[in-house]
C-alpha cells in the first residue's frame, strides 16, 4: 500500500513591500506569503493528507453440509474518510442471476444443490456487511435447502463475487410502500382526487420519495406536505410511482421504488328517452362522457296514427344509428309522423274508382268515381283495417289510422218504362185509305228511352209506320180490324222489359154493293164482290183485287185496286169542273155477263 | 431322463453408497482492498452417489432348455454426470478363463458346461476380444433399469446330482 506524508514545515517569512496575497489552502509549498514592513501577520497551512486504506477478508470457499455453515468477512487496518463506511456487496454469482435463492451446479450444469444465505435474507445485489472501524466480523450463514434436488452426483458450486467500496454512512432506505396500498381506490372518476401517502423505513438516512406519473394526461401527481394529490384528468390507466432516491435522484442504483395502477373511469352521462306524446318506457343509458353513443331503435310506442320519424336532441334531428358524441346528461326525444296508409281499390264492375293510393291519418281522401257508360254509382264504402265503415261523404272521407279499402257498386243508370197508353185510337172505322198518326205516351215521363214501336197484327187492313206511329187503312184484301199494338223497348233487343199497349182499327167501305144511282166520288171505296163495268176496255174487279177507290190520275176518274195499287186504263172518264165523279147507271149482279154502266157525273 | 443342475451365486446383493469427499478448495481467505476491490467465494457441495444392484442368487440350469436371468438396478440411481455403474463377472469357482463354465459335483467327478449370454453378448472370463466380463452397465436415472442374462442349457455330466459353481459379479462406477 502507498503511503503518502506530507510533512509540512513553517514557511520561510518573505517579507514584502505590497499587499498581502490570498492564499490556497493547497498551494504549492514553495509558494510565499509576503507580510510588509508595516508588520501585520499572516498564516501558514500546515497540511497532511492520511491516506485511505482498508483491508477486507472474504473466505474463499465455502463447503455446504447438510447442516449450516458458517463464513465470516473481517476488516482490518481500517482507514477511511470520517463520516464514511465499507460497505460490501454480494454483486453476483455464477449461477444466480438475482434473488435469495442460490444454486451450485456440478459442471455439466445440469444437476443443481440449492442454499441460501442468511436464511434467505440475502440476494443477489445487496449489501451483506458495512464496517466503519477496525476488526469487525460479519458472519453469514450458508444453508443447503431442498428447492433444488440434485440429478447427479458429485461436486456441484457457485462463485459468489463481493464487491467493497468507501461511501457515506449513510443508510439507504431498503424499501418503500405506498400506504394502504391495498385498500386504496385503485379506480377513480374522472375530476376526482386521491390522496395517497407512502412509508420508508425509519432507519434510513434520507426518506425523501418522489412522486410521479406514467401518463400525466391521465394522473396528475401533485406532492403534498404528507403525501400526493393524484388528480385524474382524463380517462385512462396510469401507474403513479413513488421513489425513495435516498437523497440522489442522481444515482438510481439504490432507489426503491413502489407503484400502484389506478383507473380513471369516465364521468358517466345518462342518457334519458322521451315519447313525445307516444307511450311506453325506454331505459335511461349511461354514456362515458366523450364517447359516441348509438341512438337505439325506437322504443316507444308511437300515438295513433303516427310513426317514429327521428330522434331530437335539442335542436337536432339525428335517425336511429347515428352515432353523437355525449358530453353531458342528454335527453333524447322521439319525433313522429304520420303514417302513410295505404288506399287500396277493391274490384269494380261496370265502373271504376281512384284516389291517392296512400294517406296519413286525418287527411281528406278523395275518391274519383267513373261510371261506365249506362251506369251510376250504386254504393260507395271505404272500411278500415278492422273492417269499420270509414264515413264517406260526397266522394270524400277522412282517412283514418289504419290501411282502408275502398268498394263501390254500379248500378244501371237507365229508366225503364213502366206504362204505355194509346192517346188516340179511333173509335169507329174508318174508310179504306184513311190515314192518321196514333200517339202513345209512355210512363215514367222520365223513363230513358220512351220510343215507342207500332206494329199491325195485319198490315193488309191497316198498315201503321212502325216509328212513327202513322197509319193507313189498307184494302188490300177488303177490309177489316187489324189490332195496333204500341210497344215501349227501353231502346234494347231485350223484351223482357218491353211494355205495351194496343188498339183496334177498323177499316169499312163506302160501298159494299153497287147499284144504279150510285154516285161515286172520288176516294169512295167499295168492295162489293164481283164488279163489271160495261166500259172499255171492260173492267171487273173481284175482292181478290181487295177495295175499289176510286181515284183522279192525270184529270181522269180510275179505279185503284187495293191489293196492288194498279188503276185499269179507264180514261174515257174525264174530270171537269163539272163532275164529281162516276155514276152508277145500270146494271146489277156479279157474274161476268152482269155489267153496271157507268157514266161521269156531273154536278150541273 | 431330465437332469437338473442347481447353481448359487456368490452374491445375492450389493450396495454401494457414495461418501461425501472433503472440501474441494481450501476454507481460507482472501482479502479485499482500495485496489482490489472484488473477490469471489467458491461455495460447494458434494452429492454422494447411490446405486442398488441386485443379481440373482441362484440358478437352476436346465439340460433341456436355456434359462432367463436378471441383472437390475433400483430406481433414482444416480451418479456424477458420465459415470456408469459397471457389473462385471470376476470369477467363477471352477472355470479360469473362457466362455465355456463348469458346474461340478460334490466329488469333482461330472461336469456340466454352460455359457452365459448378457442380451446378445457372451460372457466370459479372461481378457479375449471374442467375449466381454462385463454383463450389465447401468446410468443416472430416477427408472429402475434391467439387463437380461440368458444362461445356456447344461451338457456334459457324467453322474447325476447336484452340480454347482458360484459365480461371483463385482460392480465399479467408471
Amino acid at each position: 500500500m502507498k503511503t503518502r506524508r506530507i510533512l509540512s514545515g513553517i514557511s520561510a517569512l518573505v517579507i514584502a513591500a505590497t499587499m498581502a496575497v490570498p492564499f490556497s489552502a493547497f498551494a504549492e509549498d514553495t509558494a510565499t506569503k509576503t507580510i510588509n514592513t508595516d508588520g501585520g501577520s499572516d498564516s501558514t497551512n500546515v497540511i497532511y493528507d492520511a491516506t485511505e486504506k482498508y483491508f477486507v477478508t472474504i473466505p474463499a470457499g465455502i463447503t455446504l453440509k447438510d447442516t449450516a455453515v458458517t463464513a465470516d468477512i473481517t476488516t482490518s487496518n481500517v482507514i477511511i474518510g470520517e463520516g464514511k463506511i465499507i460497505k460490501v456487496t454480494l454483486s453476483g454469482a455464477d449461477n444466480t442471476e438475482s434473488g435469495n435463492l442460490f444454486s451450485a451446479k456440478n459442471s455439466a450444469k445440469n444437476s443443481t444443490v440449492s442454499y441460501n444465505i442468511n436464511n434467505g435474507t440475502v440476494s443477489v445485489g445487496d449489501v451483506i456487511a458495512k464496517f466503519d472501524k477496525n476488526n469487525l466480523t460479519e458472519t453469514l450463514t450458508f444453508t443447503k435447502t431442498d428447492d433444488a434436488i440434485p440429478t447427479r452426483a458429485g461436486k456441484h458450486s457457485e462463485n459468489l463475487t463481493f464487491t467493497i467500496g468507501v461511501e457515506d454512512d449513510k443508510t439507504n432506505v431498503s424499501g418503500v410502500e405506498i400506504d394502504n396500498k391495498t385498500t386504496i381506490a385503485t379506480a377513480i372518476t374522472r375530476g376526482g382526487t386521491l390522496n395517497l401517502t407512502a412509508s420508508v423505513d425509519e432507519s434510513a438516512t434520507d426518506k425523501t420519495v418522489v412522486w410521479s406519473s406514467s401518463d400525466n394526461s391521465i394522473l396528475e401527481v401533485a406532492t403534498t406536505d404528507t403525501g400526493v394529490t393524484v388528480t385524474a384528468k382524463k380517462a385512462g390507466t396510469a401507474t403513479i410511482t413513488v421513489t425513495a432516491t435516498n437523497g440522489t435522484p442522481e444515482d438510481t442504483s439504490d432507489d426503491r421504488i413502489d407503484s400502484v395502477e389506478i383507473t380513471v373511469n369516465p364521468i358517466m352521462y345518462a342518457v334519458s328517452f322521451s315519447a313525445n306524446g307516444g307511450t311506453g318506457t325506454m331505459d335511461n343509458v349511461s354514456v362515458a362522457e366523450d364517447s359516441e353513443y348509438e341512438l337505439p331503435t325506437n322504443g316507444f310506442t308511437a300515438p295513433t296514427g303516427k310513426e317514429f320519424d327521428k330522434w331530437q336532441i335539442g335542436d337536432n334531428s339525428y335517425g336511429v344509428g347515428t352515432k353523437v358524441t355525449i358530453t353531458d346528461n342528454t335527453a333524447v326525444t322521439a319525433t313522429w309522423k304520420g303514417v302513410n296508409y295505404a288506399v287500396t281499390m277493391g274490384n269494380f264492375t261496370n265502373g271504376s274508382v281512384t284516389a291517392d293510393s296512400t294517406a296519413k291519418m286525418g287527411d281528406t281522401v278523395t275518391l274519383t268515381v267513373t261510371p261506365d257508360t249506362g251506369y251510376e254509382l250504386d254504393t260507395l264504402t271505404v272500411t278500415d283495417a278492422s273492417n269499420n265503415s270509414v264515413p264517406v261523404t260526397g266522394n270524400k272521407f277522412t282517412m283514418p289510422n289504419s290501411d282502408v279499402t275502398v268498394s263501390a257498386t254500379f248500378k244501371s243508370s237507365i229508366i225503364t218504362v213502366s206504362g204505355i197508353t194509346i192517346n188516340n185510337a179511333p173509335t169507329e172505322a174508318l174508310f179504306v185509305n184513311s190515314t192518321g198518326t196514333l200517339t202513345a205516351t209512355v210512363s215514367p215521363d222520365n223513363a230513358t228511352d220512351k220510343t215507342v214501336v207500332w206494329s199491325s197484327s195485319d198490315p193488309d187492313y191497316v198498315s201503321i209506320n212502325a216509328e212513327t206511329g202513322e197509319y193507313t187503312v189498307m184494302g188490300k184484301k177488303g177490309y177489316g180490324s187489324a189490332t195496333i199494338t204500341a210497344t215501349a223497348t227501353n231502346g234494347t233487343e231485350d223484351t223482357s222489359d218491353d211494355v205495351s199497349a194496343a188498339c183496334t182499327i177498323t177499316g169499312k167501305v163506302t160501298y159494299t154493293s153497287l147499284s144504279p144511282g150510285t154516285v161515286l166520288h172520288v176516294g169512295d171505296t167499295f168492295y162489293a164482290g164481283q164488279v163489271y163495268f160495261a166500259t172499255k176496255p171492260l173492267t171487273g174487279f173481284n175482292d181478290s183485287n181487295g177495295v175499289i177507290t176510286l181515284v183522279e190520275d192525270n184529270g181522269c176518274y180510275k179505279f185503284k185496286r187495293g191489293n196492288n195499287g194498279t188503276m185499269p186504263n179507264v180514261t174515257a172518264y174525264k174530270v171537269k169542273d163539272n163532275t164529281d165523279g162516276i155514276y152508277i147507271v145500270s146494271g146489277s149482279g156479279t157474274s161476268t155477263s152482269d155489267r153496271f154502266t157507268i157514266a161521269v157525273h156531273t154536278t150541273n | 431322463m431330465k437332469k437338473t443342475i442347481a447353481m448359487i451365486s456368490a452374491l445375492a446383493m450389493m450396495t454401494a453408497m457414495a461418501v461425501p469427499l472433503g472440501a474441494f478448495a481450501e476454507d481460507t481467505t482472501k482479502t479485499l482492498n482500495k485496489t482490489t476491490n472484488s473477490g469471489t467465494t467458491e461455495v460447494s457441495y458434494d452429492v454422494a452417489s447411490t446405486y442398488t444392484i441386485t443379481i440373482p442368487a441362484g440358478i437352476t440350469l436346465s439340460a433341456d432348455t436355456d434359462k432367463p436371468a436378471t441383472i437390475g438396478a433400483a430406481a433414482n440411481l444416480m451418479l456424477e454426470d458420465g459415470k456408469s455403474v459397471v457389473v462385471k463377472l470376476t470369477s467363477a469357482t471352477n472355470t479360469s478363463s473362457g466362455t465355456t463354465f463348469n458346474a461340478k459335483n460334490s466329488n469333482e467327478t461330472s461336469t456340466a458346461t454352460y455359457t452365459i449370454k448378457s442380451g446378445n453378448n457372451t460372457i466370459g472370463l479372461g481378457e479375449s476380444s471374442d467375449y466381454t466380463d462385463v454383463v450389465a452397465t447401468f446410468g443416472t436415472s430416477t427408472a429402475t433399469q434391467t439387463q437380461a442374462l440368458t444362461f445356456s442349457k447344461a451338457t456334459g455330466a457324467t453322474y447325476a446330482g447336484k452340480h454347482t459353481e458360484q459365480l461371483t459379479f463385482t460392480i465399479s462406477v467408471e
